[in-house]
């Protein structure tokens, strides 16, 4: 009987020990996982910035914008072109404002991720009249 | 003869404690291997996003900075490396901002053009295995290799001065 309850109360501790060891490794495993996707996270961010404002730079170059993202992979949509990434998306809109002397024309690229912005590069550039036809 | 009763059981005991024990220590050995291989890759893949930040940032302002003057690719084949040039003038005479490749560091040196390029004059920016420049048109593309060789392209377009040959 003496033997039995000792048994008993040392099985106890030793359960207790080890819920309180898995609870902690519970905790430490939540924060190297959160730590993993806050690492991705900023890989991500990192190339979105890098490749729009490479991107940016591309289509300030290009006489043919819709050329230049087509050549790029991007595909026309109903708000403007689209290309998706593994960890992003970017979009790219246009904006024309005529002048007299020629057309100011603005192509914003801007990356986003579940939802979040990234990134937002203008790239503008002005078109005298003779360039802009 | 009680001896014998009592023996078995505590034997039992003990080995499941030693069991318990093992499995303690070989849980916790698991838990920390894992937890250094996760804190390590973290810190790589942080380490690999502030060079590949900083290198494009360098080049970027490097040539925006310079927005007017000139911008050529040179060929030093006796040290072995490949300079981006920024050429800026001032009282008729030419100043040299260049970015290159040297002993796994980015380096940038500023120079008259009397003085000429002297590898060992630059100050050392950020660590870098590659940096390979060149210019299509008025576009400025350098294929970089970090330390940790991972590779990344910044392209800029040149502006107001452009490029030479």
């Amino acid at each position: 009987m003496k033997m039995t309850s000792r048994a008993n109360s040392l099985l106890v501790e030793l359960l207790l020990v080890i819920m309180i060891f898995m609870l902690a490794s519970v905790t430490l495993v939540e924060l190297f996982g959160a730590s993993k996707a806050k690492s991705n996270e900023a890989h991500a961010v990192n190339s979105a910035v890098l490749e729009s404002q490479n991107l940016a730079e591309i289509l300030y170059d290009s006489e043919d914008p819709e050329a230049a993202l087509k050549e790029q992979g991007f595909t026309a949509e109903a708000d403007g072109w689209v290309l998706k990434r593994d960890e992003y998306v970017l979009h790219v809109t246009q904006e024309t404002e005529e002048t007299d002397g020629g057309v100011l024309r603005t192509l914003t690229v801007r990356s986003e991720r579940e939802e979040d912005v990234l990134a937002t590069i203008p790239s503008t550039r002005y078109l005298p009249k003779e360039e802009a036809k | 003869m009680s001896k014998g009763t009592q023996q078995p059981p505590r034997m039992m005991q003990n080995v499941f404690v030693l069991l318990l024990l093992a499995v303690f220590a070989l849980l916790s050995t698991f838990l920390i291997t894992m937890g250094a291989q996760l804190y390590r890759g973290t810190v790589e893949r942080s380490e690999n996003n502030n060079t590949a930040r900083i290198m494009s940032a360098v080049v970027r302002s490097a040539v925006w900075a310079e927005d007017g003057g000139e911008v050529l690719v040179e060929a030093y084949d006796e040290q072995g490396v490949r300079t981006l040039a920024i050429i800026d003038r001032y009282d008729d005479e030419a100043y040299y901002k260049r970015l290159f490749c040297h002993d796994g560091y980015l380096f940038e040196s500023y120079t008259s053009e009397n003085r000429g390029f002297d590898i060992d004059a630059g100050e050392s920016l950020c660590e870098l295995a590659k940096f390979e420049p060149r210019i299509e048109g008025q576009m400025l593309i350098i294929d970089l290799t970090g330390a940790d060789g991972t590779t990344s392209t910044i392209q800029v377009r040149l502006r107001a001065g452009g490029a030479v040959s």
